[in-house]
């Protein structure tokens, strides 16, 4: 249901992109190229599109009904609406962005699965894809979702008759996994090494007690109507809220810097991110993330200090500014470089199941509706969208196929019997039916007596108009013993979808 | 418990197996020497200081205090003694492992970890000594676990590099030594072994295909698409890993075509559906021409920040009767003596609670192994003492500084495999650090 596209100036684009060039940018920027958006993009340009991408409105992220209790509402809807605005939605470089960015600051719904609560969270990463990181940090730490997931709501201060300590959970993996990682990194990612060639540490067991106290003191917002207390009762829709009784007072020390007696939950609250905010890990961290996302899994270090350049400053003194971060990640040269010429051989990454999923549908120009299948089945694919097994995300950003020395993240997901799996969905997809899905193979049909329009519309959905000859010849010796004009497109569609040439973007 | 002579009755009774018993009959010698390590990995880390909790009455009395809310009640565990005369309870969830253990079946391997060398608290406390990195860090603790190394950018894992030692034993084989039916981990990956990837209940080959001529042709032009990879390593590294999909399911396919069920129950649940999986692959062993196999199954949710009382309740809920069906189906299929299943977890966590009904990431953990071939009824290695700034305290919360390596626990495991002592070393490479290489508990 693409919008018919607006009408643009013939000198939006000084040199307007190749279709090749324009589907490949759009592989990294949205969730596939359609027709439509590979017309945009040539009509706009690349750095036109993604300033139109940024005035974008946000899709819609709904409320799930409550059903009389003690039924509980059903999270399913907001699986559906995800599908439903990847495939649909005109803002789709923020939807993908966000989504990027759910990977790195993980809540899951396999603790929270109360919509509300992730309703919150995920209107949080859509809001602010396009803000100041600063801000995001601030939105996502204090949400009640992500307070909830790791332990930060409640978190009261150290007990000196038990002798507890505050809890380490958000301490700890808004240091390794949020912010700045494990080990101390150089401008362009690559590891500080000391003088024994061992990385050096960003931090230690200590500093994540600091940290942890600096955190205690914040409990779930008050409902209406309700009286505040220490610790109020679960509510999703607002900040956390201070409660400095039980914030911890002492000094504390974190990442070398002194946190004063006395300081309120908020003071410190503010001060720890802000020490963190200008962390010189964080501008790489960040750059390398959104790059493996958007990009390729193993970018050059002289890619990551390029946009981690513009991280620490986004040409005019402003650090954190996540719309020039994503512009610089994309208009890169090294992420522009194969728009041209021949990709390099370790270059780009595996689709993850869901913009596998996503983009086939697009491509295909299929309709999907509010209430859909999707979510289960690309959950068999190892990513149930919105339950990520644990806070290190779906997959790790370091890992490596067996026999390779690159990283090539979502290649984690990708066992023997995951990459059956997927052969299967696009299987059910041409051939079957989910539920709330409707793939019409006509127009391709209709091409069958064609061969020459039969492939080129193949080659153009499928493979930026680029379709290698090898590839073509071998679809065709089973097109060919396929009887009907329908059946001859099913047999291209599946056999494409599922190869490997079209699950890797590079 | 049923005998082989049931099985078998029960195989013919269940028509059209006959010729599945005719192939397996054929092969009955080679099972003989069969051996199968099973690794069940506890993701999150495991708090095992409630999974084993001392009894006598010093201990039990420290922990208590320590424990505060979160101590178990000394009524509600599984009591079992170990040969020297201590006491200690297995937690409530867990009876079905304290009769194995009476049983001699279960071994209980206290307070082992990831260790370089031997450390003491004082070396610790002074920076002095090798000390292995990113402790307290979940992903990094889980890959050294794995891959028994120093170090979290290993390539390779200990499971993966035991099956490299074993592989003549295997060499007719028509599926690989090691197998995950939970997915890709480093553990099941060696120099030369590729593991299979088999998920719990998803079909054997690919939906939608006949012997008639069209699909049989999508079949090969499928097949034939893996082989063109247009000049990138990541398509054919994706290729390459859906080309071993097929041939693997291709012969567990084959192999499994016939098979009687299993009589003994799993529980339905994550890790139930992954041990009997397991279970039906070690079926079929001998069709397969595996003398030796690797498996690795996992369970999640072990992060006990908060909620620790509930939530560890029931996942132990999920660990006891699930490995106890996995002990009854070995035994099934007379293959008890030759498969061990053993634990693995991140770490274990904090003696000390923190301040919201959770603990927080620690080291050292007691893990489990359970087998026909273990030397059960017994507890190895060395409890630690159970003092917050104590001689086994990495610090002051009750982070066990390991005194069993994990390269001493999978080298015992990895020996009675079939790896040759003096090749161990290439196994789990800071072997040599350690005085006792192996322990008795195999």
């Amino acid at each position: 249901v693409g919008a018919a596209p607006l009408a643009v100036p013939q000198s939006a684009a000084a040199n307007p992109p190749g279709y090749a060039a324009a589907a490949r940018f759009l592989e990294q920027a949205s969730w596939g190229p359609t027709p439509d958006s590979i017309a945009r993009v040539q009509a706009l340009g690349f750095p036109g599109w993604l300033d139109e991408q940024f005035q974008a409105t946000p899709s819609q992220i709904s409320a799930v009904p409550i059903p009389p209790p003690p039924a509980n509402p059903s999270f399913r809807p907001v699986q559906d609406e995800f599908f439903y605005n990847a495939v649909n939605g005109q803002d789709q470089l923020r939807t993908r962005v966000a989504f990027a960015l759910h990977q790195v600051w993980v809540v899951s719904a396999v603790k929270i699965n109360v919509p509300d609560a992730m309703l919150h969270y995920l209107r949080l990463l859509q809001q602010d894809a396009f803000g100041n990181y600063l801000n995001l940090m601030r939105d996502i730490t204090l949400g009640p979702a992500m307070g909830h997931y790791l332990d930060m709501v409640n978190n009261d201060k150290p007990n000196p008759v038990t002798g507890r300590g505050a809890n380490e959970n958000y301490a700890r993996e808004i240091l390794q996994l949020f912010t700045l990682g494990l080990e101390k990194l150089n401008a362009d990612g690559t590891t500080v090494k000391d003088a024994n060639g061992l990385p050096v540490p960003t931090y230690d067991q200590e500093d994540i007690e600091e940290l942890a106290r600096a955190f205690t003191g914040w409990t779930y917002p008050v409902l209406p109507g309700a009286t505040p207390k220490t610790h109020n009762p679960a509510a999703w829709t607002a900040p956390m809220v201070a409660v400095e009784s039980v914030h911890d007072t002492d000094p504390k020390a974190i990442l070398g810097e002194s946190f004063p007696a006395h300081q309120t939950a908020s003071d410190d609250l503010e001060h720890a991110l802000y020490v963190i905010f200008q962390h010189p890990n964080l501008g790489p961290f960040v750059a390398r993330r959104l790059i493996q996302h958007l990009v390729t899994g193993a970018p050059s270090p002289e890619y990551v200090a390029r946009v981690a350049g513009v991280f620490n400053d986004n040409g005019q003194g402003v650090r954190g500014d996540l719309k020039a971060v994503v512009r610089a990640v994309l208009l890169d040269p090294e992420a522009r470089a194969a728009d041209a010429a021949a990709a390099a051989p370790g270059e780009g990454h595996l689709r993850e199941p869901a913009l596998l999923v996503a983009g086939l549908l697009r491509a295909l120009g299929a309709q999907v509706e509010k209430s859909n299948g999707l979510a289960p089945a690309v959950a068999q694919l190892g990513q149930n969208v919105y339950y990520p097994p644990t806070v290190f995300s779906y997959y790790t950003p370091n890992y490596a196929p067996p026999g390779a020395d690159t990283p090539a993240p979502e290649f984690q997901l990708l066992s023997p019997s995951a990459a059956m799996l997927r052969a299967d969905l696009v299987n059910s997809l041409v051939y079957g039916k989910v539920a709330g899905v409707t793939v019409d193979l006509t127009p391709f049909a209709k091409l069958a007596g064609d061969p020459t329009a039969f492939k080129d519309a193949f080659s153009r959905t499928f493979l930026r108009g680029q379709m290698p000859d090898d590839v073509w010849t071998t679809v065709m010796k089973a097109v060919a013993v396929t009887p009907g004009d329908q059946a001859k497109a099913q047999a291209a569609a599946y056999l494409l979808g599922s190869s490997a040439q079209y699950q890797v973007e590079r | 418990m049923a005998t082989r002579r049931d099985f078998l009755k029960a195989g013919l009774a269940a028509g059209g197996a006959l010729t599945w018993f005719g192939r397996m009959n054929a092969l009955a010698a080679t099972s003989a020497n069969y051996r199968a390590l099973v690794c069940v990995f506890l993701f999150g880390g495991n708090d095992s200081n409630n999974m084993v909790v001392p009894l006598d009455s010093g201990p039990l009395a420290s922990y208590a205090k320590i424990r505060g809310t979160l101590a178990l009640s000394p009524s509600t565990l599984s009591p079992f003694a170990t040969s020297r005369g201590a006491a200690y309870g297995l937690h409530a969830q867990l009876k079905d492992l304290a009769s194995l253990y009476q049983d001699k079946k279960l071994a209980i391997v206290a307070n082992t970890g990831t260790l370089v060398a031997p450390l003491t608290r004082t070396d610790y406390l002074a920076s002095k000594g090798a000390v292995p990195s990113n402790l307290f860090s979940h992903s990094d603790q889980q890959a050294e676990w794995q891959t028994s190394s120093a170090g979290s950018m290993a390539t390779t894992g200990w499971g993966g590099r035991a099956a490299d030692q074993v592989a003549y034993l295997n060499s007719s084989a028509s599926f690989p030594t090691v197998v995950s039916v939970t997915g890709n981990a480093i553990f099941t990956v060696g120099s030369a072994t590729r593991p299979a990837a088999v998920t719990p209940g998803a079909p054997l080959g690919l939906r939608g295909y006949s012997t008639s001529l069209a699909p049989a042709a999508r079949m090969n032009a499928l097949e034939q698409l893996l082989s063109l990879d247009g000049g990138s390593t990541l398509v054919s590294q994706a290729a390459g890993i859906m080309a071993e999909g097929l041939k693997d399911s291709a012969a567990l396919n084959k192999a499994v075509t016939g098979a009687p069920a299993l009589t003994t129950k799993f529980p339905s649940t994550t890790l139930g559906s992954q041990l009997q999986q397991v279970a039906k692959i070690i079926q079929v062993r001998d069709l397969m021409g595996l003398n030796r196999q690797v498996f690795f199954c996992s369970l999640g949710g072990f992060d006990t920040h908060t909620n620790q009382l509930a939530d560890q309740d029931r996942l132990l809920g999920q660990l006891g009767p699930a490995l106890a069906a996995f002990y009854s189906a070995t035994v099934e299929m007379g293959v008890a003596e030759g498969v061990t299943t053993f634990t693995e977890s991140d770490f274990s966590r904090t003696m000390q609670p923190n301040t919201n009904g959770g603990t927080d990431h620690a080291w050292g953990a007691h893990h489990f192994v359970l087998g026909g071939a273990v030397n059960g009824g017994d507890l190895y290695g060395k409890f630690p003492d159970v003092t917050l700034g104590g001689a086994d305290d990495a610090g002051a919360e009750g982070r066990w500084i390991p005194t069993t390596s994990i390269n001493q626990y999978g080298a015992t495991l990895a020996a009675w495999f079939g790896v040759p002592n003096q090749r161990l070393g290439d196994v789990f490479p800071n072997i040599g650090n350690f005085q006792n290489k192996t322990l008795a508990f195999l």
